[in-house]
């Protein structure tokens, strides 16, 4: 397979191209991003934005969070920055961890801020599940729809039009070139682009409802609102990360120290050197492997060219901690299957259908990742 | 005459009221004019004869200084003549249009193919130079004439694919069937105020 | 230099998306406007929707208006055609584009008459084809590949061609859904036969490595696709960044 020079990452993942000197565009995207951008006229335009909204709504801001490093640091930011009155937006994917779930409470008490949380029903989003992992190997559907639709039926309903999302897109994918100087909206072409695997909720609609018992009226959450009620309100839907510059291990040492917000462990990674990635889901081990069946890679790579990007690893040190951690069968497989109600083989065998060439999976030279210590603690459903 | 309904959506997209005129006495209201096009050189001076005659539609868009976009054959429309068919064109940007010519070349020109930008003009702001534009068509600007010629872009022979005269600008590609900076030029037409 | 173009192959049948194998078991893929919305918020190069549930044009009509709303790159509709007048109705109505099989071969006659007014950049002639092994050869198949026809593939080909096609689309029935590759072969031969026509091929896309081959083996313009944005994690942006990795050359907005 294809590799980046600079950080590793191989052909099969999303929008990577590679130039002459065999350098990605995602790296290219990050020198860009070091070298080219007027860090203070983009704050500037913050300043300006945020002026232009403050005090004339009911709130100054919708800001969707998961609880992760990224919205804590964007909530904490906006707060502390500029006094914003934000209304917070949770869309609850339905596997919130103990550490996540107190870090939540944590930092919403701390920050003084109203919470709006909404979790859908958990019957439909296990029929979701299967249905997006069937047809596109991810069965994360209902969370990456929920995650950006949702907050924008809130923004409506409040009548509130400026949303501010955490990191925009380019810092791993793109989708959205950052050399290409636009400014990353976060709307429904968006949405569309890539957000909803490109799937839409009308889409999914007709896939599921020949053997599911489907309330039209079920798959509201996963809705993108009409355009025209988004343009009526002037909605302004942007990533804090299009005006600062982000740095995931900088941010996560801040909301550590300033709002005591704690990592955890995350199934199938090296727990000490990466405690802030990823802990709000306790299916991201299911999700990682999925990807490393598919692609041939996981989340230690993609954390690995994050920090070769920067400089804070060598390629051995990398090298040796893929080797060491990637590619793991994840302890919480079993509750994914019990879920679903699958075995083990047809989940294999659903999966092979959406596995990304050139790579091929092996599935017998498997390992088992370690559990982490709230692995009880999660949903069962025979219990 | 070909397909309306697109561009009609475009300007649609952009937040303005597009009207379909059938005589020379909407102009009045009008302020921008977009003259689209899919089909035959003849058949569409015939339909344009039929809303008034070429040289009174000329004598107003010229003195009022409407900016005018020509698309595709409507950009053939507006120069001298073309090969295709035998109308003479409206002769607001000068130059002629011919049927294009290459080894073993494929015709119609059908297909997104590179735009390089040779000049600067209003309706080109932010748009990017060598991004590929929809082109369809087998007539061309193949003589390319200055200094009007903006853009020229290759297809068995260089050609003009973006001309431009006073408050006249014509394309030989579909920007509304181009997406994002298809899009983008026709924001900027709308924006235009027909001074070049 | 023009480039080459990956089109999503869409059939519509009561009022939704589906999508079958070998011309049959159709499975739904969703909704036609959200998913030519999705497919133009992915930049796919042009949309090619075709009417497989009546043999009348009308299903097509009832959605091009919402389409031509959501779709600011060509699209090219078919399937139903069934006169000249259809095929200038649907290019009144918003298509950009005409695709013509069965009509083809009922009125040759109507394939010119629909070229002059239309012109030949809107019309695609569409031959659907199953490999026959007893003849050795493949058999042209019409009406949704119902109806065998005794006319070989050269011989429609070349007709298509006097007649006034702007571009010919050929699929094999044989590949189409079963996600295993294109037939290059067919592909091939098709381009040899009418070296100056655009040639869009389909039936059998499963992955990028299916055009890749496709575009490196076959002279082929254009890859319309079906199962491998319908049951894999993909999409146009992504199948052209792998593209690219190996210098094929899609278009760059």
């Amino acid at each position: 397979m294809k590799q980046c020079s600079k950080c590793g990452l191989p052909e099969t993942y999303e929008t990577i191209e590679y130039d002459n000197e065999g350098v990605c565009n995602i790296c290219r995207q990050q020198d860009y991003r070091d070298e080219s951008i007027d860090w203070d006229k983009k704050k500037d335009q913050l300043d300006e934005l945020v002026s232009k909204y403050r005090g004339k709504h009911a709130y100054d801001c919708i800001v969707p969070f998961s609880g992760g490093k990224d919205s804590t640091f964007t909530l904490n930011y906006l707060v502390k920055e500029y006094g914003l009155k934000p209304l917070v937006v949770q869309f609850n994917h339905g596997f919130m961890r103990p550490i996540l779930k107190e870090n939540n409470e944590r930092t919403f008490k701390k920050l003084g801020v109203d919470v709006h949380s909404f979790t859908p029903n958990w019957r439909v989003v296990k029929r979701l599940m299967l249905e997006a992992l069937i047809r596109k190997g991810d069965f994360c559907w209902h969370c990456h729809t929920g995650i950006f639709a949702y907050p924008m039926q809130v923004a409506l309903r409040y009548q509130v039009p400026l949303i501010f999302w955490g990191e925009p897109s380019s810092e791993y994918t793109a989708y959205y070139d950052v050399r290409d100087e636009e400014e990353e909206l976060v709307d429904e072409t968006r949405f569309n682009r890539y957000v909803n695997l490109g799937i839409t909720a009308e889409d999914m609609a007709g896939m599921i409802k020949s053997d599911f018992e489907l309330d039209p009226r079920d798959l509201d959450p996963y809705t993108y609102p009409p355009l025209r009620e988004l343009k009526k309100l002037k909605y302004r839907s942007v990533c804090l990360g299009s005006y600062i510059p982000w740095d995931v291990k900088k941010q996560s040492k801040l909301i550590m120290d300033e709002l005591g917000w704690k990592g955890d462990q995350v199934e199938g990674m090296p727990w000490e050197l990466y405690p802030y990635e990823k802990i709000e889901c306790y299916m991201q081990g299911v999700r990682d492997y999925i990807k490393y069946l598919k692609r041939g890679y996981s989340r230690v790579s993609q954390m690995m060219a994050l920090d070769l990007r920067k400089d804070r690893i060598s390629k051995n040190d990398a090298a040796q901690l893929v080797n060491d951690y990637e590619g793991r069968r994840p302890p919480s497989l079993d509750l994914f299957l019990e879920y679903l109600g699958l075995t083990e083989d047809e989940f294999n065998q659903i999966v092979l259908k959406t596995v990304v060439p050139p790579f091929q999976p092996d599935f017998d030279k498997l390992e088992n990742a370690p559990k982490t210590w709230d692995f009880d603690q999660w949903f069962r459903e025979n219990n | 005459m070909g397909n309306l309904t697109s561009v009609s959506n475009a300007v649609y997209e952009m937040g303005e009221d597009p009207i379909w005129i059938s005589n020379l006495e909407q102009l009045d209201d009008v302020t921008h004019l977009i003259l689209p096009g899919v089909g035959h050189y003849s058949n569409a001076f015939v339909n344009l004869n039929s809303i008034g005659t070429a040289a009174q539609l000329v004598q107003i868009l010229s003195s009022r200084q409407i900016p005018v976009l020509g698309v595709c054959l409507g950009m053939q429309l507006m120069m001298e003549d073309s090969e295709e068919g035998d109308g003479k064109g409206l002769g607001l940007i000068p130059g002629k249009c011919n049927l294009l010519q290459g080894e073993n070349l494929r015709l119609p020109h059908v297909g997104w193919n590179q735009v390089v930008v040779q000049k600067d003009h209003p309706v080109l702001e932010d748009v990017k130079s060598d991004r590929d534009f929809y082109f369809v068509h087998s007539y061309a600007s193949t003589q390319i004439t200055e200094p009007w010629v903006i853009a020229t872009s290759f297809h068995g022979q260089k050609f003009a694919s973006i001309i431009a005269k006073d408050n006249f600008i014509g394309m030989q590609f579909h920007p509304e069937k181009s997406q994002t900076n298809g899009l983008r030029i026709i924001e900027n037409f709308i924006n235009w105020d027909g001074k070049w | 230099m023009v480039k080459k173009r990956l089109i999503p192959l869409m059939l519509l049948k009561d009022g939704r998306l589906v999508k079958g194998k070998q011309f049959s078991s159709y499975k739904d893929v969703g909704d036609p406007v959200k998913s030519a919305a999705v497919y133009n918020s992915q930049l796919a190069d042009e949309l090619i929707i075709l009417n497989i549930g009546s043999s009348s044009i009308q299903p097509l009509l009832d959605i091009l208006d919402e389409l031509s709303k959501v779709c600011f790159m060509p699209i090219a509709l078919g399937g139903g055609i069934r006169s000249v007048e259809d095929a200038v109705t649907l290019i009144r109505h918003g298509a950009d584009k005409v695709v013509v099989n069965t009509l083809c071969k009922r009125m040759p006659t109507a394939i010119s008459r629909i070229s002059e007014l239309v012109g030949r950049q809107a019309l695609i002639c569409a031959i659907d084809v199953r490999w026959d092994e007893e003849l050795g050869d493949y058999v042209v198949y019409t009406e949704s590949g119902k109806c065998k026809e005794t006319i070989s593939l050269n011989e429609s080909i070349q007709t298509m061609s006097e007649l006034g096609a702007g571009e010919i689309f050929i699929q094999s029935i044989d590949r189409d859904g079963t996600a295993q590759g294109y037939d290059v072969e067919l592909a091939s031969r098709v381009v040899e036969i009418a070296p100056k026509l655009p040639v869009i091929a389909a039936g059998g896309c499963g992955d990028y490595r299916h055009l890749k081959e496709l575009f490196l083996d076959a002279d082929v313009e254009a890859a319309a696709c079906g199962s491998i944005f319908n049951f894999s994690d993909s999409n146009p942006i992504r199948a052209k960044a792998f593209l690219n990795n190996y210098d094929i050359k899609l278009k760059k907005v």
